[in-house]
């Protein structure tokens, strides 16, 4: 290696010197070249109209099958995380029209259990490109039931780190595309999601919303209103529109059988209660009177 | 008596506290001579001396009442001047003190007359409170578990003072009830810290796992104040609290393991460095910089 070229921490794992390319390489080089500056030219042929885009981001934020998936919000460290999903950003991406956007793993190393990915977004037409180069390591946090302490649990699956090589780069490419996009395109679109999960389903006030949920998860799933507290981090009178949106995916979810209840709401610390101890006594004076 | 299976047993009282595993087993009770403030010399001396105090006689009578087992209270009687037998007011006269250990020796629990006033009175008390009276009546009174700790292969045990018939849905409630000088949440708290209560519990709960194969088992504390107007209440330690004292308990076990199979139950190594506690220390500059403005 020339002492001008600067060293990165994946050259070591280069297998072939750059200097010694095969044919079919140079022609695939040759071939993405060409692709590049095609996809730049067409780009520029048809430009997008913003005045449709606009029209197309505000139809596509008024469905509700989108509002319901636009944001997310989990439990982190005692508070919370809240932010757009990477599915409202490929849908705006989709409407602002000649973007491309994509994920790929760079380099996978099984011996240190780790992947190097990279997430692009690229605006085609203003040549405007945002990348990141990053590594996931095949490994997960869990939580040790009997002790409830969280560790670090190593992937061997296969399908198991796909996925979550997947899931983290997904959320690589939710920021390059917001990177691209217009602020203010962003910004109305996730008004107008806020505005539709507001309205939710039936029109009805978001207290009975929430009963109707918790109704719902407890008939079907056997989750409890304290389960599902539990899961926001927050008591039901605080739920808000984006919370009950996460609640009916998750029902999809569970309809679906893509996710079980059992896994996604471990039983939660359930205290002893007055009533329930005398129904446990009710019950045995019941099971003794029957026996004699 | 030897047991050498796991499982629940039928025990007496003096069978148990004597220990009928053959090479030992550990309780909470004990497994708190283990841990600081303690040390393993603490332990050995412990399970050679038992204690038979009077307030351990007052206990066991509540308890007895209460949970409608263990031995016969008998009224402790005194020699007057002239030979003629009288209820003692008091444990300090050499006859009382004679006709108590007569008393245990039969297997009777020594009261005085004035307790066992108060002994009826508190166990009126527990019987008013529907969920303190249905948890202890809720099944066996009484019974010993043993255990091997699968990841020490040391033996555990524990003396249920109710283990309640298992419920349709497996939520087994586990009772213990305590006497204390106050049921107040703080107060009592305190009293876990101090008799190392938190031990108890997770004892209790994963034993009952362990060996009735549960997945939902709780405890609660009955706790009665042991002067009028005898209040009761039925406080649930937390998931912090369970977490805390199985986490003890392992500790415990190890220190245990590695002490018999050394021989060596250490006190105190020598010498120890001690240093005033932060809050000395502040008040120490405060009352500094207080004179210096003084003079």
């Amino acid at each position: 290696m020339s002492s001008n070229t600067i060293a990165l921490p994946s050259d070591k794992h280069t297998q072939a010197p750059a200097t010694r390319i095969t044919q079919s390489t140079a022609v695939e080089q040759a071939r993405a070249v060409a692709e590049v500056q095609a996809a730049v030219v067409v780009a520029q042929q048809c430009p997008r109209d913003v005045s449709r885009a606009i029209e197309r981001m505000r139809q596509a934020c008024s469905q509700k099958a989108l509002a319901d998936r636009a944001f997310y919000s989990l439990p982190r460290a005692g508070g919370k995380v809240e932010g757009s999903t990477v599915h409202l950003a490929r849908e705006l991406a989709a409407c602002w029209g000649n973007v491309d956007y994509g994920i790929r793993e760079l380099r996978r190393d099984d011996e240190a259990g780790e992947s190097e990915m990279s997430a692009w977004a690229w605006d085609q037409e203003t040549n405007v490109r945002s990348s990141r180069s990053f590594i996931v390591p095949h490994a997960i946090m869990a939580t040790d039931r009997p002790s409830r302490t969280k560790f670090r649990k190593s992937l061997t699956d296969l399908g198991d780190i796909a996925n979550n090589n997947n899931s983290v780069a997904a959320r690589a490419v939710r920021e390059t595309i917001f990177t691209v996009l217009p602020v203010w395109f962003r910004v109305e679109a996730e008004e107008i999601a806020a505005k539709t999960l507001a309205g939710g389903v039936s029109g009805a006030p978001l207290q009975q919303q929430v009963a109707d949920a918790i109704g719902h998860f407890e008939r079907t799933y056997g989750v409890t209103g304290g389960q599902i507290e539990e899961r926001l981090q927050r008591p039901r009178a605080q739920w808000t529109p984006q919370d009950l949106a996460a609640l009916r995916v998750l029902a999809s979810e569970f309809d679906r059988g893509e996710k079980r209840p059992v896994e996604e709401f471990p039983r939660e610390d359930r205290r002893v209660t007055a009533e329930e101890v005398a129904a446990q006594s009710a019950s045995r004076d019941t099971a003794e009177a029957a026996e004699q | 008596m030897n047991i050498d299976q796991p499982g629940i047993y039928d025990l007496g009282e003096e069978a148990y506290h004597a220990d009928p595993v053959e090479h030992g087993s550990l309780s909470a009770s004990s497994a708190k001579y283990l841990l600081p403030p303690h040390v393993p010399a603490d332990y050995l001396w412990y399970r050679q001396n038992r204690p038979t105090s009077r307030a351990f006689d007052f206990g066991h009578a509540v308890h007895s009442v209460i949970l409608g087992v263990g031995g016969e209270l008998v009224t402790v009687m005194k020699a007057t001047r002239d030979k003629t037998l009288v209820p003692a007011d008091g444990w300090t006269t050499v006859s009382a003190q004679k006709h108590a250990e007569e008393i245990r020796a039969e297997g009777g629990v020594p009261v005085l007359e004035s307790d066992r006033a108060v002994v009826d009175a508190m166990a009126e008390k527990v019987r008013e409170h529907p969920v303190a009276h249905a948890l202890l009546t809720s099944g066996e009174p009484e019974r010993s578990a043993f255990w091997c700790d699968p990841d020490t292969g040391v033996w555990r045990r524990c003396r249920y003072d109710v283990l309640p018939d298992v419920p349709e849905d497996g939520r087994l409630i586990i009772p213990d009830y305590k006497t204390t000088s106050s049921v107040a949440p703080d107060a009592f708290n305190r009293k876990v810290i101090d008799f190392g209560y938190d031990l108890q519990a997770a004892n209790y709960i994963d034993t009952a796992a362990a060996l009735l194969g549960l997945d939902d088992v709780r405890f609660v504390f009955v706790a009665q104040l042991n002067k009028p107007p005898f209040h009761v209440a039925v406080i649930e330690p937390s998931a912090r609290w369970i977490t805390i004292g199985r986490e003890r308990f392992a500790l415990a076990l190890r220190t245990y393991k590695r002490c018999r199979e050394t021989g060596d139950w250490p006190a105190y190594p020598d010498p120890i460095a001690i240093a005033p506690p932060a809050w000395v220390d502040y008040a120490h500059d405060d009352l500094m910089a207080a004179t210096r403005e003084e003079s």
